[in-house]
């Protein structure tokens, strides 16, 4: 039973999010402010902070510098400013992860699964031969078997090997003829958009929201790659 | 004043007399000792009569020794004198003076020569043939000699007056024909320059040219060599005349350049430009600053319009989140009434409309204020089209549309921030998603034409383009007019301004139902 805090001064979203939260089995307190907020996360054994930062008494900012100073709980942030500064200040500040209003339900509910699955199961993994990690993205090449938050994901063959070599070059950008060429192991000549069909069919399955990956990310005009650590 | 006059009438008679004085003890002197030599025959009669003279001068001959340095410094005194106290009093100039000098001398030299002319003709009547009596004689020589020493002062006079009353020049007949030539000169030169500055530059020019071609070809006549050298000398100036203008037209079209392309900041001085260009430059410079002054309004008016945009989408989200929100809640009751379930799919779909549209306004208003921080990095347009093909393979083939592609033979590289650039070809194919005719074909092709990569998409439009081009891109607008689906109606707008910003180019072409979008962008190397 995880404690989750919500914090935001409209009222009719933390209720939302409460619903939502409660079908998933989490444990919700509510606050309107950056201090009850603060309050919340020092009386409870909380898990996990959901934080809007435009607020009256207390803002986001200041509530997630009082956090970070004694807590490493996640914290996602919540706010309808939608500018990348916002979501580059929020993430320098300790946060994370970044949601912007108005989110999908649904998207939501995956952040904060995998944000606490990350924080409960920080250090539990072993390093083991063939099986190649990204943040919460596991790839075990002697089962051939992909986890993601903790699913098992189904790819096809080719959406595996494409994903495998990505993964165990993690970080390195590969250019869709470079791909085909290690894939294949063939001259690329006609690839077109095969591999980027492929690239988009994976992320469609591993990623929460496909359109912003957090783990295979397109470089658009160079190639793709697959985040390194998070 | 009385006292002057006084002291100047004594020296007139006192010059004389120091005169005559020096010249009878210089005769004496020369005459006593040719008396010491030994005598030659007579040759006068009068030697006698002279000798008795002589010899009744001799008593005095020590005094003599003593008048000959006392008469020379009193005649220098008195002239002295009479030059600094002559024009003391009176500066004004009376008739006599104002007679052209010339005249004057010309008389004064005539009576001199007269005078000496007589003197001589007088002694040697005398020596020759002794009839006279000598004190006629003296008293003619001396005659002669007042005559001559009265006119030397009478020009002595004169001549300090007119030198002190600062007029020699002017009472000169070549002073006057010099000062009246020079006005006339000067005249003339006056009314050349008037006449010349009035020209407009091209007729100055061509008079320059006029004359220094006439020049040259009467130096080539007279000089052979010389005229080659001086030839040189005139290309080098006309070339450097020349090259000022050129420099002036440079300075120009760089200040014209520089506004073209927007960041004009320093005002062009006209000091350093050739005088006909100041006009322009004038006009050029005012241009500039109501274009800046333009641009600053409009650019902080678009960044004002931007931000109250972005403020009021902040405003718009909140209570669209928790509309989003209860839509989905409500859409996951167990509801059995089949009317409120439709409505609340009509819900859902708009509320995610009105997302969409918020996204879009806030994009749109900053992506036209220019209020976008752009990451410019070196990116393979074949490989971004590619990857934004794999990205809508899906949206294509639901339409049932064929793309056909055809790709730059190599790598070709622009310089573009690849996330907005990708976010344009979006854009793009999502309309042509929405737009294109089913089952029709898309063309999607890359050239590189010299320094440029040029995009070209062509689809065939499902429905009846009745709107300019133009007008598509502006925002709000879509080419349906009647609003029914889906989509902002700010791509085109997006799309175009984020090309701009980047620093391509964005066209759209209509042709019947052909809807064509030309994307230009500089090749990098």
């Amino acid at each position: 039973m995880y404690n989750i805090v919500i914090c935001d001064d409209d009222k009719e979203i933390v209720k939302a999010i409460e619903i939502y939260l409660n079908k998933e089995g989490y444990n919700v307190l509510k606050t309107y402010n950056g201090v009850e907020c603060l309050k919340a996360v020092k009386e409870n054994k909380v898990h996990l902070v959901l934080l809007d930062i435009m607020m009256p008494i207390k803002d986001g900012i200041e509530t997630i510098k009082e956090i970070r100073k004694n807590y490493a709980i996640p914290i996602i942030m919540l706010s309808a400013k939608s500018e990348d500064e916002d979501k580059i200040m929020g993430l320098n500040l300790g946060a994370d992860d970044y949601i912007t209003k108005p989110f999908n339900p649904l998207e939501l509910i995956a952040r904060v699964k995998s944000a606490l699955r990350r924080y409960t199961t920080f250090g539990e993994y072993k390093e083991e031969k063939n099986v190649y990690r990204t943040g919460e993205l596991v790839i075990d090449d002697n089962l051939k078997k992909i986890i993601v938050d903790g699913n098992e994901i189904k790819l096809t063959p080719t959406e595996y090997k494409i994903l495998l070599f990505l993964t165990k070059n993690k970080g390195v950008v590969y250019s869709i003829k470079q791909i085909y060429e290690n894939i294949w192991e063939d001259e690329c000549y006609e690839a077109d958009n095969i591999i980027a069909v492929h690239i988009r069919h994976i992320r469609e399955k591993i990623e929460i929201n496909p359109k912003e990956p957090r783990y295979l990310k397109v470089i658009w005009g160079i190639g793709y790659k697959v985040e390194s650590e998070e | 004043m009385n006292s002057r006059k006084i002291i100047n009438s004594i020296c007139y008679i006192l010059i004389p007399i120091f005169i005559t004085v020096l010249c009878i003890t210089l005769i004496f002197q020369i005459y006593t000792q040719k008396a010491n030599e030994p005598k030659e025959e007579m040759q006068s009669p009068y030697q006698e009569e002279a000798d008795k003279l002589i010899g009744s001068l001799l008593p005095y001959n020590d005094v003599m020794y003593v008048l000959i340095p006392i008469s020379t410094v009193g005649t220098i005194l008195c002239f002295i004198y009479l030059c600094s106290s002559i024009g003391k009093d009176n500066k004004e100039l009376n008739i006599f003076d104002k007679i052209f000098y010339e005249v004057i001398l010309g008389v004064v030299c005539f009576i001199v020569r007269i005078s000496t002319l007589g003197t001589i003709a007088i002694l040697e009547q005398y020596f020759a043939n002794g009839t006279p009596v000598l004190s006629l004689v003296l008293s003619l020589i001396i005659t002669c000699f007042l005559i001559m020493y009265i006119a030397i002062m009478l020009l002595l006079v004169t001549t300090i007056r007119r030198i002190k009353s600062k007029n020699f020049w002017n009472t000169t007949f070549i002073g006057r024909c010099a000062n009246w030539l020079w006005m006339m000169v000067k005249k003339l030169w006056n009314s050349i320059r008037t006449l010349f500055t009035n020209l407009s530059e091209s007729k100055k020019l061509f008079i320059y040219i006029a004359i220094f071609s006439l020049l040259e070809v009467l130096l080539a006549f007279m000089f052979k060599y010389v005229g080659v050298v001086l030839d040189i000398l005139l290309v080098v100036y006309f070339y450097n005349y020349l090259m000022e203008y050129v420099k002036s037209y440079k300075m120009i079209e760089s200040k014209l350049k520089a506004m073209y392309e927007g960041n004009d900041t320093v005002a062009l001085n006209s000091k350093f430009l050739k005088d006909e260009f100041k006009t322009s430059i004038n006009y050029i410079n005012d241009v500039s600053n109501g274009l800046k002054s333009a641009v600053q309004e409009s650019t902080k008016s678009e960044r004002l319009k931007a931000e109250l945009i972005t403020n009021v989408s902040h405003d718009i989200k909140t209570p669209l989140t928790s509309i989003i929100n209860y839509v989905d809640l409500l859409k996951k009751e167990d509801i059995h009434n089949i009317k409120a379930k439709e409505y609340i799919q009509i819900l859902d779909s708009k509320s995610q409309r009105l997302k969409k549209l918020t996204e879009d306004l806030v994009e749109a208003s900053k992506a036209s204020a220019g209020a976008i921080k752009l990451n410019l990095e070196k990116i393979d347009i074949n490989e971004l089209i590619k990857q934004a093909i794999g990205e809508y393979e899906d949206k294509f083939n639901e339409s049932e549309l064929k793309v056909y592609t055809l790709y730059a033979d190599d790598n070709v590289l622009i310089s573009a921030d690849s996330r907005y650039l990708y976010r344009v070809i979006e854009n793009l194919f999502s309309n042509i998603s929405k737009y294109a005719l089913e089952n029709s074909r898309v063309y999607v092709e890359i050239h590189k034409e010299y320094d440029k990569v040029i995009l070209v998409m062509k689809n065939v439009s499902k429905e009846k383009l009745n709107v300019p081009p133009d007008e598509l891109m502006q925002r709000f607008v879509r080419g349906d007019r009647s609003r029914n689906t889906d989509g902002s109606g700010l791509g085109l707008s997006i799309a175009q301004s984020l090309i701009e910003i980047q620093g391509g180019t964005f066209a759209i072409k209509i042709d019947g139902d052909l809807f064509k979008v030309q994307i230009e962008f500089p090749v990098q190397n």
